[in-house]
This record gives C-alpha cells, sequence and structure tokens, in this order.
C-alpha cells in the first residue's frame, strides 16, 4: 500500500470537487430551459412589486456577534497547540493554561455585563 | 514537480486575489478577491508543511475576519452607487510608500538569509506548544491580556455609535 | 473479504495503474483514488441521506414520505436530481450575476473536503493530516462567507436577512464546538482523526466518561446549529423568511444548496462519531467501515428525530443559548477533561460530576433565571 501524501489528496479533491459542482451547472445551464419575463424577474417578495432596495442598513448586532466572535476564535486557536501537548506539559503547562482561560472567561464576563450578547 | 505546479497555481491566486481587492470598482468584488487572497495563503502555508498555520489561516481571516468586513459593508450607509469602492487621492504615494518599505524589509532579511543546509523540521502543533508553554510564555499570556483589551474598546466603540 | 473491502480495492487501482504508467506518477495516482473514493461516496451518501430524511421525517408525521419511485421510494432522490436539473434558472433582476452563478459552486465544493479528513474504517482516511480535526473545523468555518454571499448576491430582502442570521448562528455555535472538541485533543494528545479514533481504541470511548458526555451533547447541539438544521433553522425560517438566503435560487443552483447542506450535516454526523463514539472501533462481527457507517447514520438519525420533534428557536433564544448556556458549558468540559486526566478515578468521577452537574446547574440555572427576568416584558423582538 502506497500512502498518498495528505496535501496531495487536498489539493486534487479542491479541484475535483469544484470540477464536479460546476460541470453539471453548466450542462443544466444547457438543458434547463430559458424564458425570462418581466414579472418572473422581479425578487420574490410573496407576490408583491419589492418595495425598495434590498441592502438595507442592518441592526448592529450582527456586526457586534461576529466582533466578539473573531476575538474568542483566535483565544481559542490557543488552545490547540497546547492541547496536543497536554500530557507532556503537566501541571505548569495547565496552571498556565488556566491563566489563559481565566482572562477568556474575563472577556465573556464583560461581554455578558455590557449586552453585547443581547439581542435586542 | 507536482508542488511547482500547486506553488505556481497557487501564487497567480494570491496575487491575482490581492490584486482584485485593491483594483475592483464594485466593494464586494473586493471582499472576494481578498478572500480569494487568503485561501490562496493558506495554500501556500500548507505547501510548505505549516499545517497548523495553514488552518489557522482559514478559520481566522476567511472564516472571522472576512465575515466581519463584509458585514462592516452592509453596515455602512451609502449615499447614491452602493457598492462603489471610495477613491482617495492619497492612495497613491500611501501605496508607493507601503510598498517601498515593505520591499525593503523583505530584500533585507533575503538578504542576511543563507539557505538551510538540511530540510528544516515541519513545525507542528506540538512544537508550537513547547514554544508557546516555555520560551514565549509571557507573550503567550500577553496575547490574551491584548486581546481581552481588543474586546473591550471594540465593545465601546460599537455601543457608542449605536446611541 | 469484508474488512479490507476498500482497501484491495485501491491497491488493485494502483497495481493496474502501475502497469500502465511510469513510476513516478504513481504517487499522484494514489491520491487521486483517494480524493476520488470520496467524491464519489459523497454525493451517493447525499442521495441516499435525502431518502433517509424524507422518509424519517414521514414517519414521524405519520405518513409514508415518498413511495413512489422504485421500492419504497428509494429512487426518489434520482428523480429530484433529474428534475433539478431541467428546471429553468432564473437570476432575479438587479441580482450580481456573478456571485448568483459561483456561489452555489462554491458553497458546495468545500463540503467535500470535509469528509477527506475523516476516518471511515480502519487505514481508511483519505488524507491523514496531523491538524485533522482543525482542518474539518476550518472548511466548515469557510461555509459562512459563501452563504453571505450567496444571499447579498441575490438581492431579495429574504435572502439578505437568511443570509446575516446564518451567518451569525454559525459563528455563534463555532465557539463551544471548538472549545469542546479541545478536551478531545487533550484528551488523545493528537489533533489528527485517526489517532483520536486509536486513542479511544486505548482507553474506551469519550463518550462514556463524564466530560466526554457532556462534550457530545454541547457538540451535537452545535453541529446542528451550525448544519443550519431545524430546531436551528432560523435562517430559513419558511413562514417568515421563506427560504433563507436560498429564496432566489432554483433548478439546480437550489440543489448545490441542499446537497452542501445534508453533507455538511453528515460530516458533522461522522465527525461526532469519530470524535466521542469510538469511530470505526466495534465488534469484529461487522467490518470496520460498516461500523462507521452505523454510528454515522446513527448520529444522522438523531438529527432528523430532533427536526421531527422540537419546534423553531427564536433567534434571541438561539445565540443566548450558544453564548449563555454552551459557552460556559464547553469551558467546564476542558476543566472536566483536565480533572480526568490528572486524578484516579474516583476523584476524578467525584470533581467532574460536581464541575458538571453541580457547578454547571448552579451557574445555568442563574443565567437562566436572569435571562427570563431581562426578556419577560418584552414582546417578540423585530425580525429585522
Amino acid at each position: 500500500m502506497l500512502p498518498a501524501d495528505p496535501r496531495a489528496v487536498i489539493a486534487i479533491a479542491a479541484v475535483l470537487a469544484v470540477l464536479a459542482m460546476a460541470v453539471p451547472l453548466v450542462f443544466a445551464k444547457l438543458v434547463s430551459p430559458r424564458n425570462p419575463g418581466r414579472e418572473k424577474q422581479r425578487p420574490y417578495e410573496c407576490g408583491v412589486v419589492e418595495a425598495g432596495d434590498s441592502w438595507k442598513q442592518v441592526r448592529i448586532q450582527y456586526y457586534m456577534y461576529a466582533l466578539v466572535f473573531l476575538v474568542f476564535d483566535v483565544e481559542v486557536l490557543f488552545l490547540y497547540p497546547w492541547a496536543v501537548a497536554f500530557k507532556e506539559a503537566g501541571l505548569i503547562g495547565l496552571a498556565e493554561m488556566f491563566v489563559f482561560i481565566g482572562l477568556l472567561v474575563v472577556a465573556w464576563a464583560y461581554a455578558l455585563k455590557h449586552r453585547a450578547l443581547e439581542w435586542e | 514537480m507536482p508542488a511547482d505546479i500547486a506553488f505556481a497555481m497557487l501564487g497567480v491566486m494570491t496575487i491575482g486575489g490581492a490584486l482584485v481587492a485593491v483594483g475592483a470598482g464594485n466593494l464586494y468584488r473586493a471582499v472576494l478577491g481578498l478572500m480569494l487572497c487568503l485561501v490562496g495563503m493558506a495554500g501556500l502555508f500548507l505547501l510548505q508543511r505549516a499545517d497548523f498555520l495553514a488552518v489557522a489561516q482559514v478559520l481566522i481571516y476567511v472564516g472571522g475576519v472576512a465575515v466581519l468586513i463584509v458585514f462592516a459593508v452592509i453596515l455602512t450607509e451609502r449615499e447614491g452607487e452602493p457598492l462603489a469602492a471610495a477613491v482617495n487621492p492619497r492612495m497613491v504615494p500611501a501605496a508607493l510608500i507601503l510598498g517601498a518599505g515593505l520591499t525593503a524589509v523583505l530584500v533585507s532579511v533575503l538578504w542576511r538569509s543563507t539557505p538551510a543546509e538540511s530540510p528544516v523540521a515541519d513545525v507542528t502543533a506540538r512544537t508550537l506548544a513547547e514554544a508557546l508553554l516555555n520560551r514565549y510564555l509571557v507573550p503567550f499570556e500577553a496575547v490574551s491580556l491584548l486581546l481581552l483589551a481588543a474586546l473591550v474598546g471594540a465593545l465601546l466603540i460599537a455601543k457608542e455609535k449605536e446611541s | 473479504m469484508g474488512e479490507t473491502l476498500f482497501l484491495d480495492l485501491k491497491d488493485f487501482a494502483l497495481a493496474v495503474a502501475a502497469a500502465l504508467l511510469p513510476g513516478g506518477l504513481l504517487a499522484s495516482v494514489s491520491a487521486l483514488i483517494s480524493a476520488g473514493a470520496v467524491l464519489v461516496v459523497a454525493p451517493v451518501t447525499m442521495m441516499f441521506l435525502t431518502w433517509v430524511e424524507r422518509k424519517g421525517v414521514g414517519r414521524f408525521q405519520d405518513r409514508y414520505g415518498p413511495n413512489r419511485v422504485g421500492p419504497f421510494g428509494v429512487l426518489q432522490p434520482i428523480a429530484d436530481g433529474i428534475k433539478m436539473i431541467l428546471k429553468e434558472d432564473i437570476i432575479p433582476d438587479g441580482s450580481d450575476r456573478l456571485l448568483h452563478n459561483i456561489m452555489p459552486v462554491l458553497a458546495a465544493a468545500p463540503v467535500f473536503l470535509l469528509f477527506l479528513v475523516l476516518p471511515f474504517g480502519r487505514g481508511m482516511v483519505a488524507a491523514d493530516l496531523n491538524v485533522g480535526v482543525l482542518f474539518f473545523l476550518c472548511i466548515s468555518s469557510m461555509q459562512s462567507p459563501m452563504i453571505i454571499s450567496a444571499g447579498l448576491g441575490a438581492r431579495s430582502k429574504y435572502s439578505v436577512l437568511g443570509s446575516m442570521r446564518a451567518v451569525v448562528q454559525v459563528l455563534s455555535y463555532e465557539i463551544p464546538m471548538v472549545i469542546v472538541i479541545v478536551a478531545v485533543v487533550m484528551t488523545a494528545g493528537s489533533m489528527s482523526t485517526s489517532e483520536i479514533v486509536a486513542a479511544q481504541v486505548r482507553d474506551g470511548w469519550f463518550v462514556l466518561t463524564p466530560w466526554g458526555a457532556f462534550g457530545f451533547i454541547v457538540f451535537l447541539i452545535a453541529a446542528t446549529a451550525e448544519a443550519n438544521r431545524s430546531p436551528f433553522d432560523m435562517s430559513e425560517a419558511e413562514s417568515e423568511l421563506v427560504a433563507g438566503f436560498h429564496t432566489e435560487y432554483s433548478g439546480f443552483k437550489f440543489a448545490l444548496f441542499q446537497m452542501a447542506e445534508f453533507l455538511s450535516a453528515f460530516a458533522s454526523a461522522g465527525l461526532a462519531a469519530t470524535l466521542f463514539l469510538g469511530g470505526w472501533q466495534g465488534p469484529g462481527f461487522l467490518p470496520s467501515w460498516a461500523w462507521f457507517g452505523a454510528k454515522a447514520l446513527g448520529v444522522y438519525f438523531v438529527l432528523v428525530w430532533f427536526r421531527a420533534t422540537l419546534p423553531r428557536f427564536r433567534i434571541d433564544q438561539l445565540l443566548a443559548l450558544a453564548w449563555k448556556f454552551l459557552f460556559p458549558l464547553s469551558l467546564l468540559v476542558v476543566v472536566a477533561a483536565a480533572a480526568w486526566y490528572f486524578m484516579p478515578l474516583l476523584p476524578a468521577l467525584v470533581t467532574n460530576l460536581v464541575l458538571l452537574v453541580g457547578g454547571y446547574g448552579l451557574l445555568s440555572s442563574w443565567i437562566l433565571s436572569e435571562f427570563i427576568r431581562m426578556n419577560a416584558p418584552r414582546a417578540v423582538p423585530d425580525a429585522r
């Protein structure tokens, strides 16, 4: 058995996956009917004529959640190298990580207290 | 040989994405170009056998930062043409100065470094952990504080805008 | 026969390739076969899953589900596929044609990469990366920019709102999921999926430990939410948002979004089986890949069960569940897993139960009371 290089497999699979999705889509374009019409091309709005632009300003909460997510995502990513070396790092490594997790909890409590995690 | 082909393709992807990100007149196209560039860079990391870095790159930049930028685009109120990229006459000199500085740094690094005699050992998550928990412990914990500060600052600014 | 069936097939294909091609290409051919196998298996699985889903939900609702095309309706997915291809592709006026055309492809393609790092059986992982689990997470995190681009590209109010909601939900549930996996990686000492299964062969399934059981629950909830499945299908709440971010996509483009959804749900079920249920491990009367398939389908069935049973969350409840309830629980799971490793069995058990049942019980009931108190006087929040 020849073990395949995982990077090569990923590269080939990525190219093949895009092709495997795009080729049937092009094929569908060729075989499907095409009868555009003025009413048919309207964005769907439950049957009435659309009112105003759809790119309205949305509420800021979406942005807040993405912001908080990004901070936690970066912090959590730092846990992974430690998790791999968890057994070798021993209790000292654990203590070091608890300081890190402690600051994570402080960040969480701050966000909670200042209602960044509320949908209002 | 296959690695060379992959490098060429990823290089085209990265540089092409970056050019679209800078040059596109449509703001959303610019964001898409940025994503393409970021994915291409992750691919380059993977090619250099820095798996953890590649994965972290996609997880943080494509899954986090790109989404944040998209949200920012949607959140901003626009007049007239909704997605026209802003053009600032000072952009060109700023780009030239920054580009020159970056080139200088890169050239000096290349100048000083010598080619490795033996293949460098892979940087795995385990070696990263050893570095983080021993030699770079203080910077590592400082990262946590820095992120806390970033969160507090970001929330303050966002809340201020809201009210 | 059985156990090494697929590996033998690959060896056979390689032997044929070796006879026909120069030796230098053999490594590439090996990679091509591994990648190709996954890419063939996944769409077939998807067809089967749509049938399982419709049949299952049908039975839950006391009706038959598809039963016209083929025996028990098993050929229904093929009929659906042909129909999707033959449907007209409508691109609404004012939508971004480039986004509308490429986003279905870019949303569906990464999902296939998820299957590369899942160990389908003993020695059957297509790409055994040493950061396997994180690779899975990073590929699934690529879905959020794709979803939002698809929604914005269509320029319909429903799709914009649906994609915003979908992305916020995916982001929110990603955090507890990623933290819970830290506990698994700690205990297994590796991020490689095959080594995580090997660790469970050695130490027993993680779901059988207290931290593992809680971790499994968190993972399952987060995975359901990540896949935008009911009861977390806010993003495509039919009664208010028509179909969410893919409202304006018809024909084969719609099929691609459906495929992405089903396959990522199944991949998550497979990851749950790998991380907590011992992966391909099982008694020897069935081959290892059959065990993996059975476990993954079992988890998938639970997801169908959720869908048939639970009513939909409101968006504020959904976000509160992720940030206020699952986030602290996932951190406690990490602490409990550390205690489990450093302590002898009995104290470890006591510490785990005190932390997870006692500590979390108190914490969550306090948070719940606060949540109810804050939300009591208000009516349903406006949908914007």
